[in-house]
């Protein structure tokens, strides 16, 4: 019996096996790789130029770029992640209850997901143009002001978050939908006994139940946002004519930056200290919202 | 004794999950491989067996055998190359050469990463950037080839060759050239009753011109914050420099440099015939000219295709236009082989074939070939338009330069270039002096 017990563990390593060394190979490796990288002098193309310290590093927190590029991450990130879950909590109910077509709804909320996110940018950048975008067509019809989307500084990280807001809209939607599904009716039932209704359930019945799923999409959505590089690519700086100015300066983000400095400038030790910054910005974060998660997350 | 067992057990398991999850991996990579390398990736070990002994036997005579990679950026000279290759394949069917179209986006960063770790295209494009490359000792020298087999390099113009040469050696072969020219929209100057814009215009000249055909339908001209196209060629017209001739000093602060930007600059600002930058940055300005919202633009020959495709008839070619000398960014790009390419022999084999007339002349659909006398196929080309050949002229003007090059820190420095032009462009009251001040003193920083 034990045997045998053994012997299904030995399958058992065997099947993750792959998976394992796939990301030791092209997971860990890496990140240990570019901590070495952070502290040397290495150029793309010649390789190896003797150790530097620390000089990647402070060079990350003393150019103005990058500290530009910490900021517009951070802005970014805790602007976007808390207007799409508020957004997709919000869709989530709606999708819930018996509405007509809601299969249809569904399908519509998802499909942004499935969309490469450098065609989403491609279309909005469009959507966005203010002389023939159909959004600043709209707003005009309406008699509303029609910015420079895409090309005023003041409004570009607005339409940046705007188009990731769009777009995670439906994945977030579908998790908070499939937690929702799964509270029993009598919960409800229950809780309308007791003279509950609205508000007062979604607050009290439905948000606690579905909290770990909140929470699930916290996270990952903080580690995805933190990392947000097709948007400004595609907006700004895919041109080397464009890689510089205002415009990039209000939404260059640190994996743009790392980007930057890897494949333009060729510096791989200070792209390298800029990701190991940006690995621990977010190890901090997600810490931080492990932590938290005691006060809110209900996991019974 | 049972102990013993189950540790070898584990062990033989262990291995064999290794074993298998390396088949996995490898598999997906070398089926990566094989897409990337259109299908060459079994033809690899083959390549390096026979290169081995292709070495041994001899040199020079028609030893060179096996499969060569061929990395390219441009699309849409994909007929081009195939032309080229087909023809190189009928004389020396040995040989097989596997091209691989990768687009610009991802061209540089392929090679930035595969070439020094040895797993490069053997034969590749190369345009200006190709110091970065040899002077990391990433591009074979072909001088001593060259030489011993006569190949003749003087029926290039010298501005190309000139920039795959260091000293003794030579690193690429020029394939085409660039042609820079002021083209313009006949239908707009016609339906404003304006006569044509004419060669070797003065600034004034085509300031003038731009304000008679600007209203609220299209722009006059576009000031583009692009060098080659655009500004570099002002300021070279105006007998002014970016980098110096030392290639460490910088000259962009210099008076011939900043009248030139200014001239541009109050363009889009001041007298408003050229769209503003984020105006440009939402519709490209190519666009802008193929599409009628712009009735001049400053292009290059590149552009020629997709100009005659929008505009036919209506499309006009002048001469850039001419502040103090006629000039224009010369540039052009090259074949390079790879220093540690397995096959060198047969690479070199297709280069040599490359820097051949008849090879030259293969290419004329993709661009300006660089083999003097083959231009004018390029022109034939395009025989709907009768100023096409104008074109042509650019490389040979006295004040022609190359793009910008500092030895030292160019990679910063073009940074620096980019983010001061950028700046400048945005921003409608920019001091321009001072901000090309800042740049020549940032510049310096890191280039002496």
């Amino acid at each position: 019996m034990k045997k045998r017990f053994k012997a299904e563990w030995m399958w058992a390593y065997l099947f993750i096996a792959p998976l394992y060394i796939g990301q030791i190979i092209f997971g860990i490796f890496p990140i240990l790789y570019s901590f070495f990288l952070s502290v040397t002098d290495w150029q793309l193309l010649t390789g190896f130029g003797g150790f530097v310290g620390f000089k990647n590093y402070i060079s990350v927190f003393t150019s103005p770029n990058m500290l530009c590029e910490i900021r517009n991450t951070l802005v970014f990130a805790l602007i976007s992640l808390p207007v799409t879950l508020i957004f997709s909590l919000a869709v989530a109910n709606l999708l819930s209850r018996n509405i007509r077509g809601k299969g249809a709804f569904r399908i519509i909320y998802f499909l942004p997901n499935i969309v490469m996110p450098t065609a989403v940018a491609m279309v909005w950048k469009w959507l966005l143009n203010t002389k023939f975008g159909l959004v600043n067509i709209a707003l005009g019809a309406l008699g509303l002001p029609t910015p420079s989307w895409i090309s005023d500084p003041d409004f570009i990280m607005c339409s940046m978050i705007l188009v990731s807001v769009w777009s995670g809209i439906g994945y977030n939607t579908i998790i908070l939908l499939a937690a929702m599904q799964g509270i029993s009716r009598e919960m409800y039932e229950s809780a309308a006994l007791d003279g509950a209704k609205g508000f007062r359930l979604f607050r009290h019945i439905t948000f606690p139940l579905i909290s770990p799923s909140v929470f699930f999409l916290l996270t990952m959505g903080i580690m995805k946002a933190m990392r947000q590089f097709d948007l400004v690519y595609m907006f700004v700086g895919k041109n080397n004519w464009t890689s510089g100015g205002p415009l990039l300066a209000a939404i260059r983000t640190m994996v743009y930056g790392i980007y930057f400095n890897a494949f333009t400038r060729l510096d791989m030790g200070t792209a390298s200290a800029e990701s190991t910054v940006l690995l621990g910005i977010i190890m901090a974060m997600t810490f931080v919202q492990f932590k938290l998660q005691k006060k809110w997350v209900n996991y019974d | 004794m049972k102990k013993r067992i189950e540790g070898s057990y584990k062990k033989t398991v262990i291995c064999t999950a290794v074993v298998i999850g390396m088949a996995v991996l490898s598999a997906c990579s070398s089926s990566k491989g094989s897409e990337a390398s259109g299908g060459a990736a079994g033809a690899d070990s083959k390549t390096q067996a026979v290169s081995s002994t292709g070495k041994d036997t001899s040199q020079g005579d028609r030893s060179a055998e096996g499969t060569i990679n061929f990395y390219y950026w441009d699309g849409g000279q994909t007929e081009a190359v195939e032309a080229l290759i087909g023809l190189f394949e009928e004389q020396q069917p040995q040989i097989k050469v596997v091209p691989t179209q990768i687009p610009t986006s991802e061209y540089w960063t392929k090679l930035q990463t595969s070439l020094p770790n040895g797993t490069g295209p053997d034969v590749f494009w190369m345009n200006m950037t190709a110091p970065d490359y040899f002077n990391a000792g990433l591009l074979y020298d072909m001088g001593e080839r060259i030489k011993a087999e006569g190949v003749d390099l003087s029926v290039f113009p010298s501005l190309l060759t000139n920039l795959y040469i260091q000293g003794e050696a030579v690193y690429a072969i020029p394939k085409d050239y660039d042609g820079i020219a002021l083209f313009y929209n006949k239908a707009i100057f016609d339906e404003m009753g304006i006569p044509y814009p004419t060669d070797a215009m003065t600034w004034d000249q085509l300031l003038d011109l731009a304000q008679k055909v600007t209203n609220d339908q299209h722009y006059g001209f576009v000031a583009q914050n692009a060098g080659n196209v655009c500004y570099q060629d002002f300021i070279y017209s105006n007998g002014g420099r970016i980098s110096a001739e030392d290639h460490a000093g910088c000259e962009i602060n210099k008076p011939e440099a900043v009248e030139a930007i200014q001239y541009l600059h109050d363009m889009m600002y001041k007298s408003k015939v050229s769209p503003t930058y984020s105006e440009q940055l939402e519709f490209s300005p190519n666009d802008m000219f193929v599409s009628g919202q712009a009735a001049m633009i400053t292009a290059g020959s590149w552009k020629m295709t997709n100009f005659s495709e929008g505009l036919g008839e209506d499309l006009g070619i002048c001469t850039m236009p001419v502040a103090k000398t006629p000039a224009i960014t010369a540039s052009g790009l090259g074949y390079c082989i790879n220093a540690a390419s397995t096959n060198l022999d047969a690479a070199w084999e297709f280069v040599k074939f490359c820097a051949t007339k008849e090879a030259q002349a293969a290419t004329v659909t993709g661009a300006i070939p660089a083999y003097t006398g083959c231009d004018q196929l390029w022109v034939e080309n395009f025989s709907q338009h009768e100023d096409a050949a104008k074109i042509l002229e650019g490389i040979n003007y006295e004040g022609s330069l190359p793009n910008p090059w500092f030895d030292k820190g160019y990679n910063d420095a073009k940074t620096i270039i980019t983010e001061t032009m950028t700046t400048i462009w945005s921003e409608p009251e920019c001091d321009i002096q001072a901000a090309l001040d800042k740049c020549a003193v940032d510049i310096e920083a890191v280039t002496k």
